[in-house]
């Protein structure tokens, strides 16, 4: 949250992917995104909160995955795709319904965050805009999954 | 006397039961006069003939003496054989006349004029023997009047006694005899005022016996020729009724004549019609067989149409898989391609060109997967269209069937017309014969209801005739009751 000017104008130089959850569309930033591919098999983990469908083999590493549309609150969309994020040395699959692409996106496409959303939970979105006619939010792959959570999967990391 | 008896019988049986009571009375008089007769003449024969007897004892008692005064005289032996002579013929009839048959009185006297015979025998044996051996006349004379005469007397007297006895009970017999007479004449008398009563009574009753059945069955004859006159009256009327109906019957059956023609015409057109409808009935059971082979045609065709239809599907389920194939490709390559513009956009400046290409192929792969949906969206549509198809066309197969199996029926139903067409045909032929034949029956039956219409007027005419006598029948029946019960003839 800090400095959104900042990413804005960073995101107006680079590239990012965009994908779509029902009437939403979400985009990330290119350099954090490894590839995209279609649902794995899921092995479902004990304790874990409602958007985290579970552990997925990735290339032969376990990789958790968040379901966005759950943790986005527009849940009930089945996942179409999944999108392979970089988080320095952790990686997560996102799952969505679909990719669209890769694109830049025009500045005056994004606004800064309602104060209203800057919350806690809300770490996970930089900034929000309007694209054909559609919410669209820039996703901070960092912060979508919180640390907490990222403890309670270290030690499954470890073991894979 | 019986009510089953004939009038002629009950008076028949009066006058013969007249004519027994008449016949008793004679015969009753006739069998006591001569009872009468026959016992009187009996009494007086018997005692007559005692009395005699009695005279003629006499004589030869008298004869004894006089033969004894003969031999005392003469002392001549012939008087003494004739007194043996007398006395035996004394003997011999009384003992004849001890033999009849007398009462206790009369065996009295016989016995002592038996016993005054024997003594005055005694007396005179006792005088002839004195008389042998003493020549005195005088003396003989004294003794005999004193021991004969004597004995002689009481012998007269004896004979007198029984004679007198006799001629008492003639007497008496007599007045008896004139007692049984009167007796006799009082029961005549007696017996025929009884029978006079009794034809009185007799006559009175079978007079009165007779008037009253008489009276009934006159009584009964007047009825029922009254019932006979109104039934009569009532058979003139319904005769005439009859006449009447048969009249009606003749005309009805002159129509039912016309009728029974119309009848039998009709039946002939019938026939006619029902032959016509019988070779439609076969044109109609032709057309159905040629129209059912059509169908069996048409329902080869559908099988062919259905056969064809299924192949068309499975082909396009071939073309979905074939798609289903293509749409993956599309979405491998569209995978692929965001892939390579993510490794476009990391490798920087030297990857924009690559970048650019790996778009294009992206908008390519998304046009593929574009195509593909919508080719799904035909082939749906063709497999929808291709099923309904199948459905209709089956339907349309069982239809066919349904109409084959109709076809057998109508065939079946064609023929059945034919069939009971030719059994109409045959009735109605045989409904003319029948009809032509009770045409002619009707007729003669006209003719016999016109000759009972005949029978009928003169019937009438017989019952009007009938009607008259019975009338005079019953003033006839009118004037007897009046003979024969005066107060009742009305």
């Amino acid at each position: 949250m800090t400095e959104p000017a900042n990413v804005i104008e960073r995101v107006e130089r680079e590239s990012v992917l965009l994908t779509r959850v029902g009437s939403r569309s979400y985009a990330l930033p290119l350099a954090g995104v490894v590839e995209c591919f279609r649902p794995l098999s899921v092995e479902a983990v004990a304790g874990a909160p409602p958007f985290l469908l579970g552990l997925s083999v990735v290339r032969g590493e376990p990789v958790p995955v968040v379901d966005l549309a759950v943790l986005m609150g527009n849940g009930g969309v089945p996942p179409g795709r999944y999108v392979l994020a970089r988080l320095g040395e952790r990686r997560v699959a996102l799952a969505v319904e679909e990719v669209v692409g890769v694109c830049k996106l025009d500045a005056d496409v994004l606004r800064d965050l309602p104060p209203l959303l800057r919350s806690a939970d809300a770490e996970a979105v930089t900034a929000v805009g309007v694209r054909d006619d559609q919410l669209l939010f820039l996703l901070r792959p960092a912060r979508v999954v919180p640390d907490d959570l990222w403890r309670t999967l270290a030690p499954g990391r470890g073991q894979a | 006397m019986g009510r089953s008896f004939s009038f002629g019988q009950k008076i028949g049986l009066g006058f013969t039961v007249v004519a027994l009571v008449a016949l008793l009375v004679a015969g009753l008089a006739v069998y006591s006069l001569r009872a009468a007769v026959a016992e009187k003449d009996r009494v007086l024969s018997a005692y007559g003939r005692n009395v005699i007897t009695a005279g003629d004892l006499q004589i030869e008692a008298e004869q004894r003496v006089s033969f004894a005064r003969g031999y005392f005289l003469a002392k001549d032996g012939q008087f003494l054989d004739q007194l043996a002579e007398s006395r035996g013929e004394f003997d011999r009839i009384l003992a004849e006349l001890r033999k009849r048959s007398l009462s206790p009185e009369e065996e009295q006297l016989l016995a002592k004029v038996d016993q005054s015979a024997r003594a005055q025998s005694v007396a005179t044996e006792r005088v002839i023997a004195a008389r042998k051996v003493d020549e005195d006349l005088g003396k003989i004379a004294t003794q005999f009047q004193a021991e004969v005469v004597p004995r002689n007397t009481d012998l007269r007297k004896a004979l007198e006694d029984f004679t007198q006895l006799e001629e008492r009970q003639m007497e008496r017999a007599d007045r008896q005899a004139a007692e049984v007479a009167a007796f006799v004449t009082n029961l005549m008398i007696g017996t025929a005022g009884a029978g006079v009563v009794g034809a009185v009574v007799l006559a009175v009753v079978l007079a009165r016996l007779l008037g009253r059945q008489i009276g009934s069955a006159l009584h009964r004859l007047q009825s029922s020729s009254s019932e006979l006159q109104a039934a009569t009256s009532q058979q003139t009327t319904t005769t005439r009724e009859q006449a009447t109906a048969m009249s009606e019957i003749a005309t009805t059956i002159k129509e039912l004549v016309v009728t029974a023609r119309q009848i039998a015409e009709s039946a002939r057109r019938v026939s006619g019609i029902a032959d016509e409808t019988a070779a439609g009935a076969r044109a109609g059971d032709q057309t159905v067989q040629r129209t059912h082979e059509a169908v069996t045609g048409i329902r080869g065709q559908v099988d062919v149409i259905v056969t064809h239809m299924l192949d068309l599907g499975r082909k396009s389920q071939q073309v979905g898989g074939i798609l289903d194939v293509i749409n993956e490709l599309s979405e491998q390559t569209n995978i692929l391609a965001i892939n390579a513009s993510i490794e476009a956009a990391g490798a920087g400046e030297a990857g924009r060109r690559f970048g650019v290409v790996a778009d294009e192929v992206r908008k390519l792969a998304d046009r593929v997967g574009g195509s593909t949906k919508d080719i799904r969206s035909i082939i749906d549509d063709i497999r929808s269209s291709i099923h309904t198809t199948v459905m209709a066309t089956e339907a349309g197969s069982k239809a066919v069937d349904a109409g084959t199996r109709q076809f057998g029926d109508v065939s079946a139903a064609f023929r059945e017309i034919a069939r009971l067409v030719e059994t109409t045909t045959e009735a109605a032929r045989e409904i003319e014969l029948s009809t032509k034949q009770q045409t002619t029956a009707v007729e003669q039956v006209n003719e016999a209801i016109a000759s009972v219409a005949q029978a009928s007027r003169e019937s009438e005419v017989s019952s009007a005739q009938t009607l008259q006598t019975v009338t005079e029948l019953n003033g006839l029946a009118r004037d007897l009751a009046r003979l024969v019960q005066p107060g009742a003839g009305a």
